[in-house]
């Protein structure tokens, strides 16, 4: 631990008595060893192929997502521009046709589907933004963050409660988010945490349906106070 | 023990063979990172080092934010099951392994008390942890007790810049890839915080009987 710098500042007593109070928290014994065994169980389930992994970020979740997209690829019949258009991102040429063919699908679609297509949408949005990151496009992830909150209020308009399935997506979206946010120059900070906020939308509302489905939250409203 | 664990080691073993197994007994003081590629790699005796490593730090943070051992245990379980799901996708080399461990857990425990009180806030979640929370916790005297009132008082990133140095032992720098700050304003906390505690905790003296 590297707090030499800060003891010198510090009353030696009170942080002494900060050490103590942590070191009392201690877990349980037996749920200590109990945990560790369900750790390990859970690492040779994972790796064994005995439980399913969480899909990578980006893979299509549901059957209902692919047979939504069997059916609106061939009612929209755009071909090739169409399939162009879905990997476009915000400043692209083709980005507004990608909206447009996700506006027509949330129309058409049956109500049973209309979830799904607005977590995939709030998940698109989130992808954008972490692509454009990534590329070091930092100020236009920055402006992609608007339309993730404005899909996170749609979702949030919509009443509709995430699945497992989703929450894990969000749970991803934020740990990337975050990792991503570590390295953003400041200017493009508060957007990509106000995209953090859009992600952390989907977990807190699939808590409220299944707790033990829970994605984490981000740090959404902790601005720092200095 | 269950049987589907059961028959989930029943299949490790039979599959045993095709598992890139890392023998750590050659690295008997490995440390966190290189247990977290041995454990990505699919090494059951990393995974099993790397929770003895961080169980009892990560059980302390998320302790110490939530107050109830109850919550502090189930959060402590789905930061590990977090952990070894997301194992995979750890990027080596780009952050400590312990950051992105942390990273986990804090983001837990905020999604925690968003779910437990959507209304309040992090400040306001606090204060109900203190009395009968805190005493499900051992605490070992008085003053010890009075300091975690008083950190209940603290804004809630000190209390995260708190938790994560005194509970889960990390350094400024690492506290600071944790919450995504520079580490100057995690020192910034650290010592606004600690001026907080003296200050309530001298009050407190001085209004006792």
């Amino acid at each position: 631990m590297n707090r030499a710098e800060d003891r010198s500042a510090f009353d030696d007593d009170l942080a002494q008595l900060l050490e103590r109070a942590a070191a009392d928290l201690r877990p349980d014994p037996l749920y200590r060893r109990r945990l560790r065994a369900d750790t390990v169980n859970r690492h040779v389930a994972l790796r064994e192929g005995l439980i399913a992994v969480p899909r990578a970020r980006g893979e299509m979740g549901r059957v209902g997502r692919a047979v939504l997209y069997a059916s609106l690829a061939t009612a929209l019949s755009v071909s090739a521009v169409g399939a162009a258009a879905q990997d476009a991102v915000p400043g692209d040429l083709l980005y507004p046709m990608k909206l447009q063919l996700e506006d027509i699908r949330l129309r058409i679609a049956s109500p049973a589907l209309r979830h799904d297509l607005l977590a995939q949408a709030l998940g698109e949005r989130l992808d954008e933004v972490e692509q454009l990151a990534q590329r070091g496009e930092w100020q236009r992830a920055a402006g992609a963050a608007g339309a993730a909150e404005a899909a996170e209020g749609r979702l949030s308009t919509d009443g509709t409660v995430l699945g497992r399935l989703d929450a894990d997506e969000m749970q991803r979206h934020v740990i990337l988010l975050t990792d991503l946010l570590a390295d953003a120059p400041a200017s493009a900070r508060n957007g990509l945490e106000r995209a953090l906020d859009a992600a952390t939308f989907g977990p807190a509302r699939g808590a409220s349906q299944d707790p033990a489905s829970t994605s984490n939250g981000g740090h959404a409203g902790e601005e720092d106070p200095q | 023990m269950s049987a589907f664990v059961a028959e989930a080691l029943r299949e490790a073993d039979r599959r045993r063979p095709a598992a890139p197994e890392v023998a750590l007994s050659t690295l008997p003081e490995a440390g966190v990172d290189e247990l977290a590629r041995a454990a990505a790699a699919g090494s059951t005796e990393a995974v099993a080092r790397l929770y003895d490593a961080l169980v009892d730090r990560i059980y302390r943070y998320t302790a110490m934010r939530v107050r109830r051992r109850e919550d502090a245990e189930d959060i402590t379980q789905l930061v590990f099951e977090r952990i070894v799901t997301n194992l995979p996708r750890y990027r080596h080399g780009t952050r400590p392994f312990e950051a992105w461990a942390f990273r986990i857990a804090r983001n837990a425990v905020i999604d925690h008390v968003r779910r437990q009180r959507p209304h309040e806030s992090l400040d306001a979640a606090g204060e109900h942890g203190v009395g009968d929370g805190l005493d499900a916790i051992t605490l070992r005297d008085e003053a010890i007790r009075e300091l975690r009132s008083a950190i209940t008082t603290l804004t809630p990133d000190q209390q995260e810049a708190i938790a994560l140095r005194y509970a889960a032992g990390l350094s400024a720098e690492e506290a600071a890839q944790v919450m995504g700050r520079r580490a100057g304003t995690v020192r910034g906390l650290t010592f606004r915080a600690v001026a907080t505690l003296r200050r309530r905790m001298a009050v407190g003296d001085r209004s006792a009987p």
